[in-house]
């Protein structure tokens, strides 16, 4: 590479870096005020999938089994690393159901401890809201796992998802 | 036979061993301190013969990532798996503390026993453990307060608990009445006493683990702790209606320990259809001659694998002497 290729690849890595934002509706990465999809009409905004990280919604994606939005709360609750309710979208995701028409909400947190609390506390806050709430079925037992689930699994258990435990 | 001075590796041949059955130290090592001083890894080979079905069990450590665990090249996703490889069995000198120490000593002697003898068990105890530290720092970050947050995120923590607790406090009941007569007989023949041992586990709440834990919510916001739970159950051990940890003599406490390893032994050989294999670290040096006679007798029939700086134990025949030195196995 030469000191001009260098330079021109390090000018794309700070513009990219400078373009990329949050999206202002779900908090997928993006590179406007609107993510991809959110910004694309022809997805179910009727159906979201509420994930901990963007790179969630990669693994989701690639299953292309989902055709709804999604809302990334950033996280998951767990007090030993100073996260609860507040440190994570939760108020940003009840202020989507009723502007966007929302009628199912599935809970595709990690299939950890903290992912599965997540799952419950949002499952007790949404469903007295009379909103469907779904939980994707988890293959593996919670915790003692050395690796997360693949995208088959990930697939299987979104077509598998069932009424969330509350 | 493992044999080799003071500070030859012998222990750390045997905690290799045993973590290349559990994933964890049965010294309660840190993982970080599995790795010699400089190095960035270590790595754990063993290749494992049962009956005829061998396989080769890689573990690679390099904190903070996760274990790297490999089964016949293959990745192994979940540890439990792996614990149905190979399971051990461990008597140390320190085991003393089994009966000596206060009852976390005990439970994480049962537990260890739940996970050995059903693997499906080794989430569980970890969600448990997880859910219990989760909890505590909730109750402190509370300073007290039971805000609407705090109850509801305590609700979910405590329905994790729960269901975890009331599954690990089940399998600890059931395999204290499975041990019970094991080792009890053991205890007997060890001391060639008439009386057995007495084992009762102690739940530390009345009904079910969910309804103590909402029943006890206002202590536990104002003592900032959970006082409810596995964590706090007891296993109580007597003989002849003493109670082992304060009223018997220090050579009965050591067959108690004894009898205990060796119960649970049998118990994990019981469910697996295989004996674990025994380790046994220097653990004849503090028995006097009539002990280490009658715990050779006990020994159940399986592979052994004993260390020692000194002479054999009485009446011990080993198939292969292996001598240690810096670490290396030298003859
Ligand atoms: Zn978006």
């Amino acid at each position: 590479m030469t000191k001009e290729d260098a330079v021109r690849l390090a000018r794309a890595i700070v513009e990219v870096k400078e373009r990329t934002v949050l999206c202002s509706v779900c908090f997928n990465i993006g590179m406007g005020e609107r993510c991809a999809i959110c910004a694309d009409e022809r997805r179910d905004g009727s159906v979201v999938c509420v994930v901990e990280d963007p790179r969630d919604i990669v693994a989701v994606e690639r299953t292309r089994e989902f055709r709804g939005r999604y809302h990334v709360l950033g996280g998951a609750l767990s007090p030993i690393d100073g996260i609860g309710p507040e440190q994570i979208r939760v108020r940003e995701l009840l202020a989507r159901l009723e502007p966007e028409h929302v009628a199912e909400v599935i809970l595709c947190t990690n299939p950890n401890l903290e992912g599965e609390a997540t799952a419950m506390y949002l499952a007790r806050l949404l469903k007295p809201l009379g909103l469907h709430v779904t939980r994707i079925a988890s293959g593996l037992p919670v915790g003692g796992d050395l690796e997360y689930a693949d995208e088959l699994t990930l697939g299987r258990a979104l077509e598998g998802r069932r009424e969330a435990a509350t | 036979m493992v044999s080799g001075e003071n500070g030859a590796g012998k222990t750390s041949m045997l905690e290799a061993i045993a973590y290349g059955s559990a994933l964890r130290s049965f010294r309660n090592s840190p993982r970080e301190s599995l790795v010699r001083t400089g190095a960035s890894s270590a790595t754990v080979r063993m290749e494992v013969t049962d009956g005829s079905h061998r396989s080769l069990v890689e573990i690679g450590i390099a904190p903070p990532a996760r274990d790297q665990v490999l089964r016949n090249k293959q990745r192994v996703l979940r540890a439990q798996e792996l614990l149905e490889t190979v399971r051990t069995t461990i008597f140390t000198p320190d085991d003393m503390a089994l009966v000596k120490a206060g009852p976390q000593e005990r439970r994480d002697f049962l537990d260890d026993l739940a996970v050995s003898a059903r693997p499906r068990l080794l989430p569980v105890r970890q969600a448990v453990e997880r859910v219990l530290r989760q909890r505590n720092v909730l109750l402190r970050q509370a300073g007290g307060r039971e805000t609407r947050d705090v109850a509801a995120t305590l609700d979910v923590w405590d329905d994790q608990l729960a269901r975890a607790g009331s599954e690990l406090t089940e399998a600890r009941e059931t395999l204290v009445a499975e041990l019970l007569p094991l080792a009890s007989s053991a205890f007997v023949r060890l001391t060639n006493l008439e009386q057995g041992l007495g084992l009762e586990y102690r739940r530390s709440y009345d009904g079910d683990l969910a309804g103590a834990l909402a029943a006890r919510r206002g202590e536990d916001l104002r003592r900032q702790m959970t006082t409810a739970g596995p964590h706090r159950d007891e296993l109580l051990v007597a003989s002849g209606g003493l109670d082992a940890r304060t009223r018997l003599s220090q050579g009965r406490q050591r067959c108690v320990t004894l009898a205990l390893r060796l119960g649970a032994h049998a118990v994990v050989g019981m469910r697996a259809g295989v004996p674990p294999v025994l380790l046994l670290d220097d653990a004849f040096s503090e028995l006097d001659d009539t002990t280490a006679r009658a715990l050779v007798a006990e020994l159940p029939l399986g592979q052994a694998i004993l260390t020692t700086a000194g002479p054999l134990p009485p009446g011990a025949r080993p198939d292969a002497v292996v001598e240690l030195r810096g670490g290396r196995i030298v003859a």
